[in-house]
């Protein structure tokens, strides 16, 4: 109890994780996966996979509202016993070693293909967990301030992307369902690739410092992604012609390259750069959850042994293997499938199994 | 009486001031460690202690009113002698209508001690006691008068409006300058002695209904524990009790203005006071305490605010622009304009060494000249600028060694770093962009990149005594952001910073209506 209670989060950091999480990489792929399933109407599927996700959040939160003094694991294994809190905990380690692995590779392969191409990709992996490994050690009071530091310096972003807005074409968007809501609903699976993260607010509930602002702040927080989503689509949508769209790669930082400000050449790849702090919050986080089902599972508390092994195996690997390009969208497919069943129909499940239980024991207490 | 009884007692007071190896076992006082009354073996034992000690004055005399015989002990150098011959010595040899020898001497402070190691400890503190025949106690008499300086101004911390009155080496003179600004019942003094050998007076100075007490108890708890022989200055005890001295960030302010330091007692913070120091220790402190100076607060407000960007500007030069420019020249030339490119070209192409090496090289002998203007007599110190200005600068340009665009970003650097107006901070950064430059040369713009990841992830980790280093930007407190980008009107700032976490948050009841003054 004392351990939540010492690292409390505000409800801005808890907002900002949730939010880093998910944007870090969707921001740069929405646009082209969106796209490519919908055509210029994958911002309606946006919008509706938000309000899917928003319903499985506030799932996650109901749940959690049962038991404020620890995680959901504490709360399995009050109500499920020792051995079911650590099933889940194997489960969820997993999910969140392959959650953060899966980010990490796709940053570093972003940095390699356009900034340091000569740099082998174990040296760029490593470079980028030291920061990792410092922030994540120390809990989740500074992985919440890491976030909220990344998220207010990164505000300047949408700015620098309005910049391409004088080249927009709005009648790109139109005509609006040109081929009914097939294809509009057949997107939302697509979408729940990018919005996975919103789970760690089961992790998170217990620090919280006001936790009856919790569900408002996931909504918040899962409405911030969905405006950065929904900006940088709409402006990528406006920008590129439906023919154009299909032969451009991660148009977010194609944009940039019609940027030019007068002391800056070339925009695109300085955002890059700064942007690997947004990047950062998509496994920062995830590391440390991992360490701390680990932990649990274990009866542990000390984060770093956990997370020096993880770190030391992702990068020892990466010396050996990296996934390339194809491997891993199917890892992201895998990843969504997976993240799917966790983070959206683990949790209905578990209250589901909860409110069983609760009813069951009021019952063997009248009997 | 006996030499055998005197010599142990001797042993085990000189065991307690100084023996690390008997670790304050020596302080079990018994009767024999008291004065014995008889003034003979009071005296012996007085001159056993302090054995080649010349400075040490005895003056045997007789007290003329009650005919006693006694003796004032002093040292001689950190007594005042005017209060010794006209207080203490006058009376006792002239006054004769007084039956009781306390009442004629006109000192202001008089204890009485009775143990050999306050008597011991009192002396050395510049007290002059007083030993009367028959007597169960000696009088000790607060004559301290050691060689001290007078007030300047600071030296450090110069500015244009505030106060012209610095921190001196004496403690209660120190206090008193605080004091002067608060005189308020509840600014409280709780002190400390640190120092088996130096035994240095530490007060922490405190509004106990604003401030902290769990801070409190922190930092007394920290200064508690220490076990050392000597603290000769406070930035000793700053590197003693901070949070997490591998960090290259002060975590603790120093100041050596009373007004600084008035004004962060009334933020909810603890001035720490150590004898024989100029400047004070203040925290808790954030890392943007290290960007107010005393003359925000008495310019006008946008002025104010302008200058505090400023700083924070020249805190991303003074860290990032060798490092930048390494990354620019050697990796990414493609971030900046052709036109500009080219103009650096020109110069650049003639110079045989990498960038990096041309940055290392004029940034070390920036370094060099600045320390030497440090510690260099000030008549010699003006050849530094000429040495600098003229060799450096030009001749190093003009034999093709290091270019134009390198002595800019140099120049440009340093102007930079001066105005921050905190020193240790300025060390911080001049030591951090060295890493940064390391970063530059290996990985280019992303080295960078991930220098000030790291930098992030030092900075918030960081805390000051249980309050966060990195407030109010991680954690985001909107709340004391009206005091560290910026500086917003005096009257709107009702609150006290948060970060501190103080007992009584409001400052002010608003005098002015929003609309006022339009």
């Amino acid at each position: 109890m004392n351990r939540y209670a010492d690292n409390s989060i505000t409800t801005l950091q808890f907002i900002a994780i949730i939010t880093g999480t998910q944007v870090s990489f969707g921001f740069i792929d929405i646009p082209y996966e969106l796209h490519e399933h919908a055509g210029s109407d994958g911002w309606i599927s946006l919008v509706i996979g938000w309000l899917v996700t928003t319903a499985a959040s506030l799932v996650a939160i109901r749940l959690m509202k049962g038991y404020r003094q620890g995680t959901l694991l504490d709360l399995l294994a009050k109500y499920g016993g020792r051995w079911a809190g650590r099933a889940v905990a194997c489960v969820l380690a997993c999910y969140f070693a392959i959650f953060s692995y899966d980010g990490l590779i796709y940053s570093t392969r972003v940095i390699k293909s356009r900034i340091l191409q000569e740099t082998p990709i174990f040296i760029t992996l490593f470079l980028i967990l030291i920061p990792a490994y410092m922030v994540a050690r120390n809990e989740v009071r500074n992985i919440g301030r890491y976030s909220e530091f990344a998220l207010l310096a990164s505000l300047w972003i949408p700015f620098i992307f309005s910049f391409t807005l004088r080249h927009a074409n709005w009648l790109y968007l139109l005509p609006v369902l040109p081929e009914g809501w097939g294809p509009v609903f057949s997107t939302v699976p697509h979408t729940i690739y990018y919005f996975l993260g919103f789970f760690a607010s089961v992790f998170l509930y217990p620090y919280l410092q006001k936790k009856e602002r919790a569900g408002m702040a996931i909504v918040i927080a899962l409405t911030l992604t969905l405006l950065s989503f929904l900006f940088i689509s709409i402006v990528c949508f406006v920008f590129l012609s439906p023919d154009e769209f299909g032969t451009i790669y991660q148009p977010a930082i194609y944009l940039l390259k019609t940027v030019r400000l007068p002391f800056l050449e070339q925009v695109e790849g300085m955002f890059i750069v700064m942007y690997l702090m947004i990047f950062s919050i998509a496994w920062i986080p995830s590391l440390y959850f991992f360490s701390y089902s680990v932990n649990w599972t274990f009866g542990r508390t000390d984060p770093r042994l956990p997370l020096r092994l993880l770190i030391g195996t992702i990068i020892v690997s990466s010396y050996f293997y990296v996934p390339d390009y194809w491997q891993l969208i199917r890892l992201n497919k895998w990843l969504s499938g997976f993240g799917f069943v966790v983070e959206y129909v683990l949790p209905l499940v578990l209250l589901a199994l909860l409110s069983l239980s609760k009813r069951y024991r009021t019952e063997v207490k009248q009997a | 009486m006996d030499l055998l009884r005197l010599l142990g007692i001797g042993r085990r007071i000189a065991n307690t001031a100084s023996g690390f190896g008997k670790r304050k076992s020596g302080y079990g006082y018994g009767s024999s460690d008291c004065i014995s009354g008889n003034l003979d073996n009071d005296l012996k034992l007085m001159l056993a202690l302090f054995t080649d000690t010349p400075d040490l004055n005895v003056r045997p005399l007789t007290i003329r009113a009650t005919g006693r015989r006694a003796a004032l002990v002093y040292l001689e150098g950190l007594t005042d002698k005017n209060s010794i011959n006209n207080d203490i010595l006058k009376p006792l040899l002239q006054n004769v209508e007084d039956g009781c020898e306390t009442t004629s001497v006109t000192v202001g402070r008089l204890n009485r001690m009775r143990r050999w190691i306050d008597i011991q400890s009192a002396v050395l503190q510049g007290s002059s006691i007083l030993f009367v025949d028959g007597a169960a106690d000696a009088q000790v008499h607060g004559t301290e008068g050691w060689p001290q300086r007078a007030i300047e101004d600071p030296q450090v911390e110069t500015s244009l409006k505030g106060a012209h009155q610095g921190f001196v080496e004496t403690l209660d003179q120190n206090i008193a300058l605080i004091r002067r600004y608060l005189p308020h019942r509840n600014l409280k003094i709780k002190e400390q002695r640190v120092g088996r050998r130096s035994d240095t007076r530490i007060c922490t100075v405190y509004l106990d209904d604003v401030a902290n007490m769990d801070t409190l108890a922190q930092i007394e708890g920290r200064i508690g524990k220490i076990d050392i022989d000597v603290i000769i200055n406070s930035g000793e005890l700053s590197e003693l009790i901070e949070d997490d001295p591998y960090s290259p960030f002060p975590q603790i302010l120093l100041t050596e203005r009373p007004d600084t330091a008035a004004s962060q007692i009334i933020q909810g913070r603890f001035v720490i006071v150590v004898d024989r120091s100029p400047s004070v220790l203040v925290a808790p402190v954030s890392f943007a305490s290290f960007f107010q100076s005393v003359d925000d607060y008495s310019t006008r407000w946008s002025i104010a605010t302008f200058i505090r960007l400023l700083r924070f500007f020249a805190l991303l030069v003074a860290i990032f622009l060798p490092a930048f420019y390494i990354a620019v020249i050697s990796f990414n030339f493609e971030l900046i304009p052709l036109r500009l490119l080219l103009t650096i070209g020109e110069y650049r192409g003639i110079v045989p060494i990498s960038p990096f090496l041309e940055a290392i090289f004029m940034e070390l002998t920036l370094e060099m000249m600045r320390e030497a203007g440090v510690r260099l007599p000030a008549p010699v110190g003006q050849t530094v600028g000429i040495v600098g200005g003229i060799v450096i600068g030009q001749a190093v340009v003009q034999a093709g060694l290091i270019s134009n665009i390198m002595v800019i970003v140099v120049a440009f650097t340093a102007i930079a770093s001066f105005i921050l107006p905190n020193f240790d901070m300025v060390a911080a950064v001049r030591l951090l962009r060295f890493f940064m430059m390391i970063g530059a040369a290996l990985f280019g713009i992303f080295g960078i990149m991930i220098g000030f990841m790291i930098l992030i992830a030092h900075l918030i980790s960081l805390e000051s005594f249980g309050t966060p280093f990195g407030s109010p930007f991680a954690p985001v407190r909107f709340a004391d952001w009206k005091d560290t980008m910026v500086r917003i009107p005096l009257w709107r700032m009702r609150k006290r910073p948060v970060s501190t976490k103080p007992a009584e948050l409001d400052r002010q009841v608003a005098h002015r209506t929003e609309g006022e003054g339009k």
